[in-house]
């Protein structure tokens, strides 16, 4: 009885040194729950940032690497070609994100399929000067050195972008940005380990923090035909994201760490199910 | 026997606090974005957009960094100040791509 007594007393002044003294520095108040989808009133302007098509796909692997699997991936175009500018411009955003995924986990010549996928649409884009068979035989050249392939690959999707938005073409570069959100989210979502790894759950529901960004974005322009559908359930998504909370603390003036987000099994289930939604709209 | 037992106890309970003290103290420092690509970008780009006297927040998490940033100042310095940083993430992977938006009047 004294041993259990001894125990107890141990455990509870342990709990209230080691873990009390994290508090102490007053930086308790420091952490706020973010709501991101908050936008700054009145003439300003704001920074958004979006995920670029290789980003998803290098943090799922940074965090922990797991065996790959090409069936979760988008299916390559096919030769009909009869889809609308807009579901051609999701796809785009798509196939980097699935290229990324496959270029990162040493599938090059799957990656070469999505590349040659973003190629054909990009021509009927009128994207062919930036995404072409040029840069396809530079990344054939370059097969064993990576970081090349990264470089340039992203360079290539910068640069569509940057055209697309000088020739006032935003809502085609808007339209990749949705596809390649919805590419990576559901790439997180289809990790069998998305409720067992913190980093996964948190790196999923950090992903709110984007879909607040694409929402304002969407809402500045006018998207092409076939695209209510897809605004309307990105918005019902922001609705289910609302409630997972990121909490952040404030580690310098203008910078903020998140160090933890909530978010339960149930609304994993919820978003996912949405996501899934949004992609078949989007694929189909 | 109860020097095992406070042994056994503090060993169990190490790793609870250790991740919590971890946790608290988010990824590390401003310096700690991920890789040193991202955060020389991320880096350049607050000394640019710092330089230009610009209020803004940026929030990140281990390989992701999310930027808000706002103010009033000739768009064409936060512009150039992100084309600069757009130029720069080419070589990242893990790097997010910025964009600007007038939340207010002209939209660009």
């Amino acid at each position: 009885m004294n041993a259990l007594r001894d125990i107890i007393f141990i455990v509870s002044v342990f709990i209230i040194v080691s873990c009390g003294s994290n508090q102490d520095n007053g930086n308790k108040e420091a952490l706020v729950v973010s709501d991101s989808s908050k936008v700054t009133e009145g003439d300003s302007t704001e920074i958004l940032s979006l995920p670029a098509v290789f980003q998803i796909p290098n943090a799922l692997k940074k965090i922990k690497s797991v065996r790959f699997n090409e069936k979760i991936l988008a299916a390559l175009p096919s030769d009909k070609g009869s889809e609308s500018s807009t579901a051609k411009a999701f796809l785009v955003g798509i196939y980097g994100v699935d290229l990324g995924y496959s270029l990162l986990n040493g599938q090059n010549q799957l990656a070469m399929k999505y590349l040659d996928g973003c190629t054909r649409i990009g021509q009927d884009l009128h994207l062919s000067s930036i995404i072409d068979t040029d840069l396809h035989n530079k990344v054939i050249e370059n097969k064993s050195n990576i970081d090349t392939i990264v470089s340039l690959v992203l360079t290539s999707f910068n640069q569509m972008n940057q055209k697309l938005l000088s020739e006032g073409r935003k809502e085609v570069a808007y339209e990749m940005f949705t596809g390649s959100f919805i590419e990576g989210a559901y790439l997180i979502s289809q990790r069998n380990d998305i409720k067992s790894v913190k980093e996964i759950r948190c790196l999923f529901g950090e992903q709110k923090m984007f879909l607040a960004n694409i929402i304002k974005l969407v809402s500045d322009v006018n998207l092409g035909d076939g695209s209510e559908e897809v605004i309307q359930n990105l918005k019902k998504l922001s609705s289910s994201f609302e409630s997972v909370k990121v909490i952040e603390k404030q580690v310098n003036r203008n910078a903020k760490a998140i160090v933890d987000i909530e978010i339960t099994d149930q609304q994993i289930d919820e978003i996912t199910r949405q996501i899934i939604l949004i992609r078949n709209l989007m694929i189909n | 026997m109860k020097k095992l037992i406070f042994i056994a106890s503090l060993v169990m309970l190490l790793p609870v606090c250790t991740n919590l003290s971890a946790q608290e103290e988010g990824p590390g420092a401003i310096v700690g974005f991920g890789t040193s690509c991202q955060s020389h970008a991320i880096e350049n780009l607050e000394s640019c957009v710092g330089g230009n006297e610009i209020s803004y927040t940026l929030s990140f998490s281990g390989g992701n960094v999310y930027l808000y940033a706002y103010g009033s100042f000739p768009p064409g310095q936060l512009n150039s100040c992100v084309s600069q940083y757009n130029a720069e993430r080419n070589q990242c992977p893990d790097a997010p791509v910025l964009l600007t938006r007038s939340s207010g009047g002209k939209k660009y």
